[in-house]
């Protein structure tokens, strides 16, 4: 019995080790180090054959192409398909076949399934950033699996230096490292000129007050990306005196600080109506419904008809931010900047990195 | 025989004291929501608006916001102190709220339907969307308890047995829903299920109102039924009450006041388990007195917190769900731990 016993461990060893030489030969060719936005140092063998990506899938198809998004083999189908539903349906109805790629849960829901992942072998799965802590326990068990985990952040609003390092993360591990570049000069393109414009602007203007708006009263601190956003934007978010991440604003506060610009964040059935496929008069009904709040006939926002709602994706760790900061800037300095048109921006940020067609209304204001 | 009148009439004096140190707190603390508030107001200011409101941004915060909200805090407070109260003497049970029953996880659920799917079940303004589905699940919560009631009898354990399985059952479909929620649903289910007065009308505040003053004067008319009842069953069907009827008719009455308290401002715990057993210590059993003042109890718990809810960060509003059992559970365990009178 001992014998048989000692034979078979033998034959373990055996057989583990030849597995390892066969890993490591693997690992020679076409593998890099990639430094990601966590700052842990990765190998990954690129170009990359089979992913596994849990937010991002934008950014990274605006980076490979549809040939990338045939490579997914698992992502967090639930990122697309219940948060952002007219997105979702949108690729759908042009790619059909995307809704045959396995889930693998949604870290965020604490739903993501590291044994899943496991189970697709991809070559790399691509994270979010904000995505880390959810997820830390199971960065182990991907890493004993030899799965590497690449951390991407878009979260940080407009800012050139994350977008540009996630952007190139994403060519490196795609082998598209030209249209990566392309993609990131477009990027700095639209929000530089935008920014240096508004440092300029500020030197010499008051900033208007700001109230961003989520549903009901909640809104958003400078801690919070989104309370960033409007300070970046050259606009002063009134909420930062009162909140510091999320929560509910004071009714009665917001009358007394009397807001210059109102803007509601919107997506289908949430605020105001808007994304792929929505018709502009229901959002501009819904803007109206909005603003019937007791006191608000007196708001200076009201009353210059300076009320606005933008889609959430613009506010929401991607790529295009700037097409909110482009709102922004142009809501907040009108004068400035009556020749930027930031739905055109949307319109060719489409055309150029995206795989489907633009439609619908992406940001309303009140009439 | 005179020296057990002059003992209850002392007794009956120290109740009116009681009741009439609640209302002067309550009034007090009215006058202290009303007065706070981002924008300086005098208190001048404030009642001149409220005698004559003009169409100036005073009577705007006043009539629009500073009323509804301090009213709402009273009544509300006062509607689940109340359904507390009448909970804890139906089911016999200390341990018993206005929620034991499940009513607050039906209402989640209908709430959180309409903040994920959008779905509503009747055609209504927006503002009365997430209401009127709390609502409506909240009270099909009680019909079902009344259902297993009606199988089964309606004695106390069937009751809070039947109220856990329910309870359980919308909160794995409120889980289930909040799975599916998008972040941002999620936050407004979250925020719902925290409580806020931020929602409050003046006609959300009279729909309030009228059911509660409706509730009490029934009740009232049934004060020595109920209070017979806490003797326990035995005692009191031996002095005629009909126990189950009784019961059914009170469940009946408590649901309502729940539901349509709790579908305004989301669900506020705390209040009614705590503020039936603070009158009941300071009041002793007799439901003429007890009613009455559990009803003030509550609306005097609800308001410090509303108080509390605008002035922790002031411009800010602090979900006052929390706070309330925060500012509750230390004065509920002095007079639970110091308290002369036995608690049940």
């Amino acid at each position: 019995m001992r014998k048989i016993g000692v034979f078979v461990l033998l034959l373990l060893v055996l057989v583990s080790g030849c597995a390892q030489k066969e890993i490591k030969k693997v690992e020679e060719e076409g593998s890099v180090t990639i430094e990601d936005l966590m700052g842990r140092k990765v190998e990954v063998k690129v170009p990359v054959e089979r992913v596994v990506i849990t937010f991002n899938v934008e950014e990274y198809v605006a980076v490979g192409g549809i040939d990338a998004l045939k490579k997914v083999v698992g992502w967090s189908k639930y990122y697309w398909e219940g948060r952002r539903p007219t997105v979702w349906k949108t690729y759908l109805e042009k790619y059909p076949w995307i809704d045959e790629i396995p889930d693998v849960g949604y870290p965020w829901k604490g739903t993501f399934s590291a044994e899943k992942v496991i189970e697709l072998q991809p070559d790399v799965v691509i994270m979010s950033k904000e995505q880390y802590k959810y997820v830390k326990d199971d960065l182990a068990k991907l890493e004993k699996a030899g799965i590497p985990v690449i951390f991407i952040d878009y979260y940080r609003p407009f800012n050139v230096s994350t977008h540009e390092k996630s952007t190139l993360i994403l060519g490196k591990l795609l082998g598209k490292e030209e249209r990566a570049k392309e993609l990131i000069e477009y990027y700095k393109k639209e929000v530089e000129e935008v920014l240096k414009k508004l440092r300029q602007i500020e030197k010499t203007r008051e900033r208007p007050k700001v109230l961003l708006l989520g549903k009901g009263w909640t809104s958003y601190g400078n801690k919070h990306y989104r309370g960033e956003m409007i300070e970046f934007s050259g606009g002063r978010n009134i909420a930062a005196n009162v909140l510091e991440k999320s929560g509910e604003i004071s009714p009665e506060f917001v009358l007394k600080e009397n807001p210059d610009v109102v803007i509601f964040i919107g997506k289908k059935g949430w605020n105001v109506d808007l994304g792929y496929g929505i018709d502009k008069e229901l959002a501009k009904s819904m803007i109206e419904e909005q603003v019937k709040r007791p006191g608000w006939e007196n708001l200076n926002a009201v009353k210059n008809k300076r009320v606005y709602a933008i889609y959430i994706y613009f506010v929401h760790g991607h790529i295009f931010d700037f097409v909110a900061l482009q709102y922004f800037a142009k809501w907040f300095y009108p004068e400035e900047f009556k020749d930027l048109n930031p739905e055109n921006s949307w319109k060719e940020f489409h055309e150029k990195f995206l795989p489907v067609e633009y439609s619908g209304v992406w940001a309303v204001k009140l009439e | 025989m005179t020296d057990i009148a002059d003992a209850y009439s002392k007794i009956v004096q120290k109740r009116f004291l009681f009741i009439f140190l609640f209302l002067v707190l309550s009034s007090l603390l009215s006058f202290v929501n009303l007065i706070i508030g981002p924008i300086k107001l005098s208190l001048f200011e404030i009642l001149q608006s409220l005698i004559s409101p003009r169409e100036d941004t005073t009577s705007i915060v006043v009539w629009e916001y500073r009323l509804p909200w301090t009213l709402m805090a009273v009544l509300v407070g006062g509607a689940l102190g109340l359904a507390g109260l009448q909970m804890q003497t139906i089911l016999n049970n200390p341990l018993a709220s206005p929620y034991t029953l499940g009513i607050s996880s039906g209402a989640g659920f209908g709430a959180a339907l309409a903040y994920v799917l959008g779905i509503y079940v009747i055609a209504v303004p927006s503002e009365f969307i997430v209401p009127i589905n709390a609502f409506v699940f909240s009270f099909l919560t009680c019909m079902l308890i009344l259902t297993i009631g009606k199988i089964r009898g309606f004695t106390s354990e069937t009751l809070i047995l039947g109220g856990i399985a329910i309870s359980f059952m919308f909160q794995s479909l409120l889980a289930l829903l909040q799975y599916y929620a998008s972040e941002e649903a999620l936050q407004a289910i979250v925020f719902w299920l925290f409580g806020s007065l931020t929602k409050a009308s003046l006609l959300k505040a009279q729909i309030v109102a009228v059911v509660l003053i409706a509730v009490t004067i029934l009740l009232l008319f049934r004060s020595w039924k109920i209070t017979a009842l806490r003797l326990g069953e035995e005692k009191a069907k031996s002095l005629g009450v009909d126990v189950e009827s009784l019961r059914v008719e009170i469940l009946l009455y408590v649901s309502i006041l729940t539901s349509v308290a709790i579908c305004f401002v989301g669900v506020i715990g705390f209040v009614g388990l705590v503020a039936p057993h603070i009158a009941r210590i300071l009041l002793g059993e007799d439901q003429r007195f007890l009613i009455v003042g559990s009803i003030l109890c509550g609306g005097l718990i609800l308001s410090a917190g509303a108080v509390a809810s605008k002035t922790i960060v002031p411009g800010a509003i602090f979900p006052i769900g929390i706070i309330t059992s925060m500012l509750g559970i230390p004065f509920f365990l002095f007079l639970v731990l110091k308290g002369r009178r036995e608690i049940w």
